[in-house]
Order: structure tokens, then C-alpha cells, then sequence
């Protein structure tokens, strides 16, 4: 019977992988092909097989390969790193944009950016982003360490969120440029409009050491499930883990959100919808949350560019939209907690 | 007899007196409004113009920013506007609107500009505030300088082909029809791309957009300084780059101050453009 439910997981876990992965190969190439303008398949491999620049093989390569590509490693990021900081806190609710680390990443590339800082050495970008990150991931795991009930987590993630918000916007006032106060809007709701391969080149790294990070952690991750006594007395080194998913979760999430601002809920949305499929199991659910993240932001940043508003839609909004509901729902759901 | 006359005399002395300095003494304006800003500092002395706004002496946003250090400037709240005693108050249609209100409800008079987008509307724009400096005199001379830089402006630019230009402001903006710049483009020759492609006003275009529309020219704003944000970052973009090197486009950057106001200094702008356009 066991063995016909783990094979059922199994089979599962299987065709979910395929479903999603196919889903982001279509999203990738559909990403590709939307935009202002029709570019011609034909004239485009003709130019890029024959080696020669057009005005279609730019706006594809220079406009809509790291656009696409952003989406990808972003996505991921989000998603996997909510999966990473859920598994580390047991805790449904924990996810960057909400627990505060994506506003204090933001105000760490801020920081880099208004100031100069980035434009002299490029990557005091994402270095910005990763510290700020950091400090609120090592913040939030201080005050869960002893007490993990849903209240103190939100609460703890509405202070870390609030002051690092007024900040970011201490600091875009203070900026020399006159246009810095506008875009306190792009560092709190993201974007990924007109980035380019400097972007991209700028998190490559970290974005994969984060990663690679968290995804070495899946085993204990499974095994802490069964509860920290439990995990310690199987061999899991609890504290090696919350390092390696601390610095995982800044790495990654930092270097998103120093290029393209505070993308919210992904990482709460993702790992809710594909909980099921794995069996709960919290280390499994890590890649396929990658992927779902990926798959989501992808989506969600065909959308931006389909919906026909004057100025393009920030990302994060069509993010919130579908995360703060079931935020709501997952709040309401346990209430039974707050009382403890 | 003679103390009749000498009484008769003082009084028409002193009514002579009296309306010469009714007729003579100037008013006091004070301008709230960069764009008034430009075109009263080009009418008024600093004893009739008795505030500019503090905009006017920075060299990014304002034409005569070195005449503006002559000029006292204020900082647009209420209470230093009071103290400056105005008689007459110039204010932009699209700049404060509580302020103009509350000056207006305390008894001041408060003239509103609006945003001409055309050359002949500029010229209208002056004379209107000549007629209510009650200087005519100086309007028309202001207006006759204008027309004879124009004039020559105009007929450099007829031998020209008409080569389609595109502006690319800071965050991918870009100016339409109903805009002083279009006015401005087609002044030094040029076919305003934004314009063909049905933009009204100051609205967005895609980077894709801009690099499909195909264009002989690329304006910016000045570039070299202060451009640590996103709203600039995209004029830097790739794409843009690569584009206007595989098809020979020309950049031309023009400092702001010259097109962000409908005044003297759009005369001027177009003379920039037409300079520095290479044919």
C-alpha cells in the first residue's frame, strides 16, 4: 500500500515536472514572439544564421532575449526561494516580498544605484541587493528561532517591509537625480521592461549560487519535516541548513530585486499550488517551485505586455492581484494559530 | 493775482507729477511658473519683475538661467509670494493649483498661462502679456526679434530634404503633435516620427516602437550628467546603441532648458538642431 502511494508520488512528481517544464518552453518562445511588433521568424534566422544585424534580430536579441530570460531566473529565484524559507520556518506564510527581504534587497540597490555607486563599479548592484537581503533574512530567522507562530512571523515581515520602504524612500529623495522620487514605484512593485544582457550578465552568478545553495538542502529539508528533534537525531545539521537557505534566499532574491525591483507573492503562490503534488514534502517541493516561479512570472509578464494600459503595468501588480487573495485565504484558514 | 496763478500752477504740477508716476511706475510681478519665467524675464527689468521661481536659475531646466541670478527668486510658498507685495501674478495653467486659488482668494491678481504648441501661439502668448504689463512697446520688439531669428532659421531649412527625427525623453517618452517640440522639429527641418505614429502629447513609446518607426535622427535630453536612474538608464539601452550604429542614425543631445518651455528659447532650440544635424 505505501509502496503503491510512493509510486503514485512518483508517477506524479513525474508529470508534473514534464507539464512544467513544457508550460515554460511554450511561455519562453510565446515571450519571444510578444511585443509591439511583428517580427518576422524568416527574416530573423535568415539575419541570425547569416550573421548580420536587422532591426528584427536587435529587438529580439537586445530587447526580448533578456527580458524572456530575466522572467526565467527570476521566477525561479521567487519560487524557490519562498519553497526554502517555508521549509526553513515551517511555516506557509514566509516568502520574501512579504516577510520583507525583497524591500530590503531593494533598498540596498537603491542605495547602489542613486548614489553612483553601481555606474562606477557595475556589480555594487546586486552586492547591494544581496546585503540588504541578507540582513532581513538573518533579522527574520532571529525572531522565528524560538517562536514560529504565524503572528510574529507577519508581523515581523510588516515592520521589516515598512521601514525599509520609508528608507528607500528617504534615500530616492535625498538622490541627486530629479527623476529618483518617481521610481520608488519600479523598486516596489518590479519590472522587467527594457532591461538588457547587462542585467542578466549582473545575476547569473549569484542567482546560481543561491540556488545551488538551497537545492543541496532538499534531503534535510524532507527530513526536518518530521520535526527538529527528530531531524537533528537523523543527522541533519540544523544549523549548516538555516546558513545555507539564509544565504541562498539573499543571493538570489537580492540579485532579482536589484534589476528589477520587488516582485511580490510569487514565492507564496507557487509552493501553495504545487504543495499537493509532492506529497508535502517540503524538499521535493523545492525545484518544482523554481520552475512554477518561472512559469508564473513568464505568464504574468506576457500579460503586462498584452494588457493595453498607457504606460506598461509594473509586473508586481498582476503578481499581487493573484498572491494577496490567497495570502487572505492562507491567514483566514489558520486562524486557529493566532490565538497560540 | 499772482498767488492764483502760482496755486494754479503747483496743481498742474502736481497732477503732471501725479499721472507720471501712475503712467511711469511699473508694476510688480512676480511669476510662479518657469515658462512665464523665460518670456518676463525677456520683457521685464528686476525692479518690475520682483520674483522668478527658483527653477529659473538652474542650468538644466531654464533658457536664461544666468539673467535669472539678476532676478530675485523664490520658492513658491504662499507666504514668501505675499511678502514680495505682486500686483500682478503670472502663473503656468499646469503649476499649482491650490496656490493660484488661495492667491486669488486674497485679493490677488492671478493671470494663468497655458502651454502654446505652436510658434504663432508663442507669439500671441507674449503680446498678451504685453497688453497686461501695459508695455506693447516692448512684446512687439520681443516678437519682431523672434520673427527675424525665425526667418533664418526657415530659410536654411527649405533646401533641406526632410529627414524624420525621433525624441527619446528620460523613462521612453516621447513628444507629439500637440507639443512645442514637434513645433520645434519641423521648425529645423525635421518630420517628427512621434507625430506620424498618432502621439498627442508627452506619451510613452517602446523601445520597440522607436527602433521599428525607422528614424534618420535620435534627440535626447543631455546625458552626461546626473543619469544615475532608471528613468535614463533605458536611453542607454542595447538595442538602442546597436540600432543607431548598423543604420547610421544620428544622435543629437540637446540640453533640456532649450525645449522645456514654449517661449524665446524655442527660436533657439530649433536654431540647436539645425547647428548640429548633420545633412
Amino acid at each position: 500500500m505505501l509502496a503503491l502511494a510512493a509510486g503514485n508520488t512518483a508517477t506524479r512528481e513525474r508529470n508534473l515536472m514534464l507539464s512544467l517544464l513544457s508550460l515554460l518552453f511554450i511561455l519562453f518562445i510565446s515571450s519571444l514572439m510578444v511585443g509591439d511588433i511583428n517580427i518576422s521568424i524568416i527574416n530573423l534566422l535568415d539575419s541570425i544564421l547569416n550573421d548580420r544585424s536587422s532591426l528584427d534580430s536587435i529587438i529580439f536579441v537586445e530587447i526580448r532575449l533578456p527580458r524572456s530570460l530575466l522572467a526565467v531566473l527570476i521566477g525561479g529565484s521567487l519560487g524557490l526561494s519562498g519553497a526554502a524559507l517555508q521549509g526553513m520556518v515551517r511555516n506557509p506564510l514566509a516568502e520574501p516580498g512579504v516577510i520583507g527581504v525583497s524591500s530590503c534587497a531593494a533598498l540596498g540597490a537603491v542605495i547602489m544605484f542613486y548614489f553612483g555607486l553601481a555606474s562606477i563599479i557595475p556589480l555594487a548592484l546586486p552586492l547591494g541587493g544581496i546585503s540588504g537581503a541578507l540582513l532581513a533574512v538573518v533579522f527574520l530567522y532571529l525572531l522565528t528561532r524560538n517562536n514560529n507562530s504565524m503572528l510574529s512571523l507577519i508581523l515581523a515581515g510588516v515592520a521589516i517591509s515598512s521601514l525599509a520602504a520609508a528608507l528607500m524612500a528617504l534615500a530616492l529623495n535625498l538622490s541627486p537625480n530629479p527623476y529618483a522620487s518617481l521610481e520608488i514605484f519600479f523598486w516596489l512593485m518590479g519590472s522587467l521592461a527594457d532591461r538588457s544582457f547587462e542585467h542578466v550578465a549582473l545575476i547569473l552568478l549569484p542567482t546560481f549560487l543561491g540556488w545551488w545553495l538551497m537545492l543541496s538542502t532538499r534531503h534535510d529539508l524532507d527530513v526536518l519535516s518530521l520535526g527538529e528533534d527528530t531531524a537533528q537525531s537523523l543527522g541533519v545539521q540544523l544549523k549548516k541548513l538555516n546558513k545555507k537557505i539564509i544565504l541562498g534566499v539573499a543571493l538570489s532574491v537580492g540579485a532579482a530585486v536589484s534589476v528589477c525591483g520587488g516582485i511580490g507573492f510569487v514565492g507564496l503562490v507557487v509552493p501553495h499550488l504545487l504543495r499537493g503534488f509532492v506529497g508535502y514534502q517540503p524538499g521535493r517541493l523545492l525545484s518544482h517551485s523554481a520552475l512554477g516561479g518561472a512559469v508564473l512570472l513568464l505568464a504574468a509578464d506576457i500579460s503586462v505586455r498584452l494588457i493595453p494600459t498607457q504606460q506598461e503595468l509594473k509586473i508586481g501588480v498582476v503578481t499581487a492581484l493573484l498572491g494577496a487573495p490567497l495570502f487572505l485565504h492562507l491567514i483566514l484558514k489558520s486562524k486557529r494559530e493566532w490565538v497560540s | 493775482m499772482k498767488a492764483k496763478q502760482t496755486i494754479m500752477l503747483t496743481c498742474c504740477l502736481m497732477l503732471l507729477v501725479y499721472s507720471a508716476n501712475t503712467i511711469a511706475k511699473p508694476l510688480r510681478v512676480v511669476s510662479l511658473n518657469l515658462c512665464a519665467d523665460q518670456i518676463l524675464m525677456a520683457l521685464l527689468q528686476p525692479e518690475e519683475l520682483v520674483g522668478v521661481t527658483n527653477l529659473a536659475i538652474d542650468p538644466e531646466a531654464s533658457y536664461l538661467y544666468q539673467q535669472a541670478t539678476l532676478f530675485h527668486q523664490h520658492n513658491g510658498r504662499i507666504e514668501e509670494i505675499i511678502a514680495l507685495q505682486p500686483e500682478l501674478i503670472i502663473a503656468g495653467a499646469f503649476s499649482s493649483q491650490p496656490t493660484n486659488q488661495m492667491l486669488e482668494n486674497l485679493g490677488y491678481r492671478v493671470v494663468t498661462l497655458g502651454l502654446p504648441s505652436t510658434i504663432e501661439g508663442i507669439f500671441q502668448q507674449i503680446s498678451r502679456l504685453g497688453e497686461l504689463l501695459n508695455l506693447p512697446h516692448r512684446s512687439n520688439k520681443l516678437i519682431s526679434q523672434m520673427k527675424t531669428e525665425l526667418a533664418t532659421i526657415t530659410s536654411a531649412t527649405e533646401k533641406n530634404s526632410s529627414l524624420r527625427a525621433v525624441v527619446y525623453y528620460a523613462n521612453g517618452f516621447s513628444a507629439g503633435k500637440q507639443t512645442i517640440v514637434n513645433e520645434i522639429l519641423n521648425l529645423a527641418g525635421f518630420k517628427n516620427i512621434a507625430a506620424e505614429l498618432k502621439l498627442k502629447a508627452i506619451a510613452p513609446l517602446s523601445l520597440e516602437s522607436l527602433l521599428a518607426s525607422k528614424p534618420d535622427v535620435l534627440l535626447f535630453g543631455q546625458l552626461e550628467k546626473n543619469t544615475n536612474s532608471l528613468a535614463h538608464q533605458v536611453l542607454r539601452h542595447r538595442a538602442i546603441q546597436r540600432y543607431t550604429a548598423l543604420k547610421h542614425v544620428q544622435k543629437i543631445t540637446i540640453p533640456e532648458r532649450y525645449w522645456s518651455c514654449a517661449g524665446p528659447s524655442t527660436v533657439a532650440a530649433a536654431a540647436y538642431l539645425q547647428q548640429h544635424s548633420r545633412r
